[in-house]
């Protein structure tokens, strides 16, 4: 079963992914994030999703890698959407593209997880964000990140 | 131009096939040797690209990942690991790029495998543009299993 997103692009359906207790489904517009997705986020008070916090994502078939546990290149692109939604949040009303991201692989993730990512803004210079951020399964480190972001139309 | 998905051209093999790299591939690797470290292609489609328009900068770590870890265990003979993997955006890529990349061992010990490589497109009247460099280190699993 197919769905088609808001973009026209025809994405694999995530319907049947149950969301973990704690999250809703994060509304990403990148198309890229829809088709490895779902991803899930916190919510405000006021129950609206949050992009600027904690997300998740639970590793599937469509996440592996030819060991069986999830792929480095899932958990940078899922890096990269978490410490990208705290970067975007942080630059409103401005925009920012990734310069720069570093990402250490400390433990597998495995079918089944949830793999949770919580993003900090280390600084903010007027042209230049620097972000990072640490993923866990339950109590055990996966992979911590560092990027830098620069703001669009500020030197 | 015939995309990748389609029809892999003559001299190439896709990189393993399954899981993560289905869903967004094929990744091609050159079957013939270079001096310059091995060299794969890549296809951009509609669902790489993130709301602006330009490929989603996850995608191109995606790609590093898996053009730096086949040529790791090429090299190594044996299953690797992505221990780190460092990356630099020098230029966006863009829908219905054919995406290049080069990726060469920098050292190997008995553990572990340095390596870097690099993403460039070459589009009609433009000069070549480099869209990523990236410096990684994989941990050689010594578990008797033979690279996939």
């Amino acid at each position: 079963m197919r769905d088609r997103n808001r973009t026209g692009i025809d994405v694999p359906s995530h319907n049947t992914v149950p969301i973990p207790d704690g999250y809703v489904v994060a509304p990403l517009s990148d198309p890229f994030e829809q088709f490895m997705g779902p991803v899930f986020c916190e919510p405000a008070p006021d129950g609206s999703p949050r992009l600027d916090g904690r997300m998740a994502f639970r590793v599937a078939e469509h996440h592996m890698n030819a060991g069986d546990v999830c792929h480095g290149g899932m958990l940078t692109t899922f890096a990269d959407a978490v410490l990208g939604a705290h970067a975007w949040s942080a630059c409103r009303p401005k925009n920012c593209v990734t310069l720069s991201m570093q990402t250490q692989f400390i433990r597998p993730a495995r079918i089944g997880d949830l793999v949770e990512c919580t993003p900090e803004l280390t600084r903010a210079t007027r042209a230049v964000l620097f972000v990072r951020g640490a993923a866990h399964v339950g109590d055990a480190l996966i992979f911590t990140a560092t990027s830098v972001w620069k703001i669009i139309g500020e030197a | 131009m015939t995309g990748l998905q389609d029809t892999i051209p003559d001299g190439f093999e896709p990189v393993f096939h399954m899981g993560f790299n289905a869903r967004v591939g094929p990744v091609l690797r050159r079957l013939e040797t270079n001096t310059k470290g091995e060299q794969y292609i890549f296809d951009v489609r509609p669902e790489h690209l993130n709301g602006a328009g330009f490929v989603h900068g996850g995608m191109l770590m995606a790609l590093c990942d898996i053009i730096l870890g086949r040529t790791v265990s090429l090299a190594a003979g044996m299953r690797c690991t992505t221990v780190s993997l460092n990356c630099d955006f020098l230029a966006p890529g863009k829908r219905g790029d054919r995406i290049e990349g080069t990726a060469a061992v920098t050292r190997k010990t008995r553990s572990v495998v340095f390596v870097s490589g690099h993403l460039v497109v070459n589009r009609p009247d433009e000069d070549e543009s480099l869209l990523m460099t990236a410096t990684g280190v994989w941990k050689i699993l010594n578990d008797k299993t033979a690279a996939p």
